[in-house]
């Protein structure tokens, strides 16, 4: 019976109850000294939270700017630190594919090979020396 | 009075959040300004609530509207601009106070009522600083289901139907948990009533 009554205060702060609710909770209330002395508080309680502020931050606005500012940059950064594998990954398969390509043209991988010097011709070579 | 803001600023023009998006999406970069500025004292006020005042609350307000520039493209108006950004709030301050259990930050940490209002009862505090203090100390000792209703409710006044979008959790179970949120508040702010 009590818990319905308290149910019904509470409601009361948040809804217009139906007339006989209303009828309810106020007969409870010309009755019980408790109720009233509980409806008090919650009014004043009410009342401390619909004052509370905060202070200002005039930097706000110019805070959250710069720090979109920052995650633009971060995400050109993120997107780099995301490609790098790939682009490694790439540049790699590319000097092995040149490796085996030299291998197989040449059949070896000797230092004149890789530098190209065991396709140049005599005459080439005397040309070079004048 | 430097610990009050007096009133929501309201804008000479008469754009509508979801026209500044808009704007903003076609590439006018003052429109995401204007909305920071309409909007920030709610966000900062929710985000305080539900953290109390400091660096990190305001870290947080912060990346309420830096997660909403990096989804504005996604932002469709269903819901009121409002409405979307103290939902970012709520879960973000509900990631920091995570965070802090982690941590065994100080905030939450202290003692409950026996130490709650030291703070407060010095003589030469202001009343409005010592009303902040009684309240965000009450806040900090209930648990986050409660305080995310009472914050949203008592402090920011939305409805308790709007609490209930915002939340995404039946009216009943807001209903009952605002309830259950003031009668334990009410316990912890007796000395005080």
């Amino acid at each position: 019976m009590m818990k319905d009554i308290h149910e019904l205060l509470m409601r009361s702060f948040e809804e217009k109850l139906s007339e006989p609710e209303q009828r309810r909770l106020e007969n409870a209330l010309k009755k019980s000294k408790e109720l009233q002395l509980e409806r008090d508080e919650i009014i004043k309680m009410r009342s401390l939270f619909q004052h509370f502020t905060i202070s200002e931050n005039p930097t706000f606005t110019k805070a959250v700017l710069k720090r979109v500012e920052l995650s633009k940059s971060e995400n050109v950064q993120a997107v780099l630190v995301r490609l790098f594998p790939r682009i490694a990954a790439a540049c790699i398969l590319f000097l092995l594919v040149s490796i085996l390509g030299l291998y197989l043209v040449d059949g070896g991988l000797s230092m004149d090979s890789i530098v190209g010097l065991d396709n140049i011709s005599e005459d080439t070579i005397t040309y070079l020396e004048f | 009075m430097p610990f009050t803001i007096k009133t929501k600023t309201v804008k000479a023009n008469h754009t509508t959040d979801i026209e500044l998006v808009q704007l903003f999406q076609s590439g006018e970069v003052n429109a995401f300004k204007q909305l920071v500025q309409r909007h920030q004292e709610q966000v900062r006020k929710t985000v305080i609530g539900m953290l109390g005042e400091g660096a990190e609350a305001e870290d947080v307000a912060q990346e309420v509207f830096i997660n909403f520039y990096k989804k504005i493209d996604s932002f469709r108006g269903e819901s009121k601009l409002s409405t979307y950004l103290t939902r970012i709030a709520i879960n973000l301050s509900l990631n920091e106070i995570k965070k802090r259990k982690r941590n065994q930050s100080r905030y939450l940490s202290i003692d409950k009522e026996e130490n709650i209002f030291q703070i407060s009862d010095k003589k030469d505090y202001s009343v409005q600083i010592e009303t902040k203090e009684i309240i965000h100390k009450a806040l900090a000792n209930l648990d986050e289901d409660y305080r995310v209703v009472i914050v949203l409710r008592m402090i920011d006044g939305y409805s308790t139907k709007e609490v209930s979008e915002i939340l995404q959790l039946p009216m009943g179970t807001v209903g009952t948990r605002l309830a259950r949120g003031q009668k334990k508040l009410k316990e912890i702010l007796k000395k005080y009533l």
